[in-house]
């Protein structure tokens, strides 16, 4: 596999983009409801994942060099609540799925915060199946 | 929009860390997380967890330690360029925590989608990539180059007439890398689109 270069502001959203796409792919498959890049009130997720039993993902796909920053989780957390003010919708769940490193006290905040963080290597083919993964497992917990 | 900067650092604990914001940028004020764009969600859960939050004139400056040698900051412009914001917060951030921090990563993001709009660079390297700055300093050097092997063969009985013709780009040559020092040593952060 070609090796991924994320020095430029381009090559981070296009990474970023499909793998939203590949990831709404997956769902669709799947039979789930998926909104890729959804306009909630103020904000825009990567993308809003609704599994057959109604459990609502908001979900924010981070790619970059270097460690995942805690302003990605602050991000997921007001695009959770946004989207539950918005669509009135309770218990909503927020994940951050990045390729980054996450250091102990970022993954503390995004406890504090009830937002998960989906740690993932790889391309965007990649990221999209561990997200599909991740999720089919927190179903399954449930 | 609002930025988020990585700072390497030396070892500092949190109590020295925070101290040392506190001397340059002014004492910490909790209230600036409620206001703050970013983190206004779960305020409550963010102000156990920030270590330093201040409001200025221009911007809102957030920090969390992410290592005691990593410092992660949030930038949010209040009616100024966020760009300046940044310098401003990233010269205050130098003075703060001595020892030659640096800027292991920058970014500005849509408040909407968190996207990344733009990254920040700094260093010598990236002064001297610049445009305005490498083709002077090729011209320079490749002058250099050809009054060096003109003086020793075709030149040889020319020598001051050689370098006197060379003059102007061996002296753009010079500012070229001057220029580069000098942004290099004020620490600018250079934004890519």
């Amino acid at each position: 596999m070609a090796r991924i270069e994320l020095s430029s502001v381009s090559d981070i959203n296009k990474f970023e983009k499909s793998a939203a796409h590949r990831a709404k792919e997956l769902f669709e498959k799947a039979e789930w409801i998926v909104e890729e890049e959804p306009r909630v009130g103020a904000t825009r997720p990567d993308l809003v994942v609704q599994s057959p039993d109604g459990a609502t993902y908001v979900v924010d796909l981070k790619a970059g060099r270097g460690s995942a920053h805690f302003g990605s989780v602050a991000q997921v957390a007001t695009l959770r609540e946004e989207y539950q003010d918005v669509r009135e919708v309770e218990d909503v769940r927020g994940l951050l799925v990045t390729n980054m490193a996450t250091e102990e006290n970022v993954l503390e905040a995004a406890k504090s915060l009830g937002i998960q963080v989906v740690p993932v290597r790889g391309g965007p083919s990649e990221m999209a199946q561990e997200l599909f993964a991740q999720i089919q497992r927190d179903e399954l917990e449930k | 929009m609002y930025a988020q900067l990585s700072v390497a650092h030396r070892f500092l604990s949190r109590a020295s860390l925070r101290a040392g914001l506190e001397q340059v940028f002014g004492p910490d004020d909790r209230a600036v997380i409620e206001r703050s764009e970013v983190c206004s969600a779960n305020s409550e859960a963010w102000k156990k967890l920030i270590a330093y939050s201040i409001e200025g004139p221009t911007y809102r400056l957030v920090c969390l330690p992410a290592r005691n040698d990593e410092l992660q900051v949030i930038i949010e412009p209040i009616g100024d360029e966020i760009r300046r914001a940044c310098q401003s917060a990233w010269n205050g951030l130098r003075t703060a925590l001595t020892d030659r921090p640096t800027l292991q990563s920058g970014e500005v993001c849509d408040s909407g989608s968190g996207r990344v709009v733009m990254t920040a660079q700094t260093g010598f390297a990236v002064e001297l990539r610049r445009s305005e700055i490498v083709n002077l300093t090729i011209v320079g050097v490749a002058s250099a180059i050809w009054v060096a092997i003109g003086a020793f063969t075709f030149a040889r009985s020319h020598r001051w007439e050689l370098f006197g013709g060379a003059l102007p780009s061996l002296v753009g040559g010079l500012i070229g890398i001057g220029t580069a020092i000098a942004f290099w040593r004020g620490a600018a952060i250079r934004w890519q689109e």
